[in-house]
């Protein structure tokens, strides 16, 4: 309670021109938010200028978070926006990327399951896909990625269960 | 949900690789946080003065009381419509209607407006307008209820279907596209399994066309309350859906739920009108939910 009180004081700070605090609330949101980045566009020199552009909106549109709202899901909310408007214009470095661009310690066959996931993962829808890195990947849980998708908790809830399914299927067919 | 740790635990990892670490990602945000700060202080002290400077000194003295006479005109002129307004009678009329903010919200008795919709086109519908009385709620701006989570729940709400579950129970198999008039969805609705769907049959609502049927969902199904004390469901994920839309599924409340379903040629778009009731809900919870669907109307 006295952490959510000291946030919410932050965020009116930061309202109300106080960059510091701005850079109190944002600092701790930079490590998943490029989580989120990477986990939507498979190539993290994007996902690192889409998080860099999205911590300029915030700055710049911080007079729209609502009083009361929590930074968390409103920031992720714009990365994942940011993310839409890379990918789209990125489909080549998108589709290129999905073969790791680094040495990987791992069997051969988990190597070919990790780019099943992503490939039935970049196939996915960008709703279904945005869920599904949130709750599975972020661990946050269902109510916030709601806010941040911009619905409700039994469509947050049913678009992760579609997309489980997807991807159980993909790979079960992989398999199969 | 989370009932699958294998696939979740290979999801992380496929994603992990795709992830490596950026140790220099905090500093480049802060330097380019610094650089938008410094170029946006610079723009605002560099307005100022030259809105100033451009002018004569002559003009000057001449803008700043010209502005002077201004404010006060404007002054007086605030107060006068003020003791005006204070001393005027205002003519007793019907409440404009209320937009439904999102959330669920209590309503008090009067006339509401349900979040606008789109049609395909990107094309608002008209506004669509409902009168309730005390008691009831609005839920996403999309719907209002009456005893929620109950066993007598009663609830109207308005809909531009995208795909229909072939099967509402095994929702997570496939969908359907219903095409975009009025009589493929009614087609594709009415042929349902597990639905007992009435034949759809022509129908006016509002000043316009389309057609009605009935649905329920069955009475001897147990999706949500098996699903919640002994662990299992009937249905896929505890739930029994019909459609969805643009922003979410219609999925029903419980065993033995009817609905009622109005489908609507709105200037060439398809709008759907469902009201819905309980099997504990009683004759008069039944005339109340009539009530409600006969004030719907639309205006644009």
């Amino acid at each position: 309670m006295a952490v959510e009180l000291a946030a919410m004081t932050l965020v009116q700070a930061a309202k109300s021109g106080d960059d510091l605090a701005f850079d109190v609330l944002l600092e701790p949101l930079l490590e998943p938010a490029y989580r989120l980045a990477c986990a939507m566009l498979h190539d993290h020199h994007a996902a690192e200028d889409a998080v860099q552009e999205a911590a300029l909106k915030a700055w710049r549109k911080l007079g729209q978070l609502r009083d009361g709202s929590e930074m968390r899901p409103w920031f992720l909310g714009i990365v994942a926006n940011e993310c839409r408007t890379t990918r789209r214009s990125r489909w080549s470095s998108v589709l290129k990327s999905l073969t790791p661009d680094r040495p990987v310690d791992e069997p051969a066959d988990t190597v070919l399951s990790g780019i099943e996931l992503r490939r039935a993962l970049l196939a996915m829808d960008s709703k279904k896909r945005l869920t599904l890195v949130l709750h599975w990947y972020l661990d946050l849980p269902l109510a916030e990625v709601a806010a941040i998708t911009g619905s409700s908790l039994h469509a947050a809830e049913s678009r992760l269960q579609r997309g489980i399914h997807e991807l159980r299927q993909r790979m079960e067919g992989n398999r199969g | 949900v989370d009932s699958d740790p294998k696939l979740r635990s290979e999801f992380r990892r496929a994603l992990d690789v795709v992830s490596p670490p950026a140790p220099w990602l905090r500093t480049n945000v802060k330097d380019a946080l610094r650089q938008e700060r410094r170029t946006r202080s610079w723009r605002m002290w560099r307005r100022l003065p030259v809105i100033v400077l451009r002018l004569p000194r002559l003009s000057q003295k001449v803008a700043a009381v010209a502005l002077i006479v201004v404010l006060a005109a404007a002054t007086v002129e605030v107060f006068l419509v003020t003791h005006r307004q204070a001393n005027q009678s205002v003519p007793a009329g019907p409440a404009p209607p209320q937009a439904m903010s999102s959330g669920t919200q209590g309503l008090r008795a009067g006339t509401y407006v349900f979040r606008p919709l789109f049609d395909a086109s990107g094309k608002p519908f008209p506004n669509v307008l409902i009168t309730v009385p005390a008691g009831w709620s609005s839920y996403e701006g999309f719907a209002v209820q009456s005893f929620t989570g109950t066993p007598r729940e009663l609830a109207v709400s308005v809909w531009n279907v995208g795909d229909v579950y072939a099967n509402g129970c095994h929702w997570l198999g496939p969908t359907i596209h219903p095409g975009a008039t009025v009589d493929e969805l009614a087609a594709v609705l009415a042929a349902r399994p597990l639905r007992n769907a009435t034949a759809p049959v022509a129908a006016s609502f509002g000043g316009y066309q389309g057609k009605y049927l009935e649905w329920s969902v069955p009475t001897d199904i147990r999706f949500q309350q098996a699903s919640a004390e002994h662990g299992f469901s009937d249905c896929d994920g505890g739930m029994f859906k019909s459609w969805s839309d643009a922003e979410g599924d219609r999925y029903q409340q419980g065993p033995g739920q009817v609905d009622q379903l109005w489908i609507l040629d709105v200037e060439g778009h398809r709008l759907l009108i469902d009201a819905t009731y309980m099997p504990g809900s009683t004759v008069q919870d039944r005339a109340e939910l009539a009530q409600l669907v006969n004030s719907i109307a639309f205006k644009r």
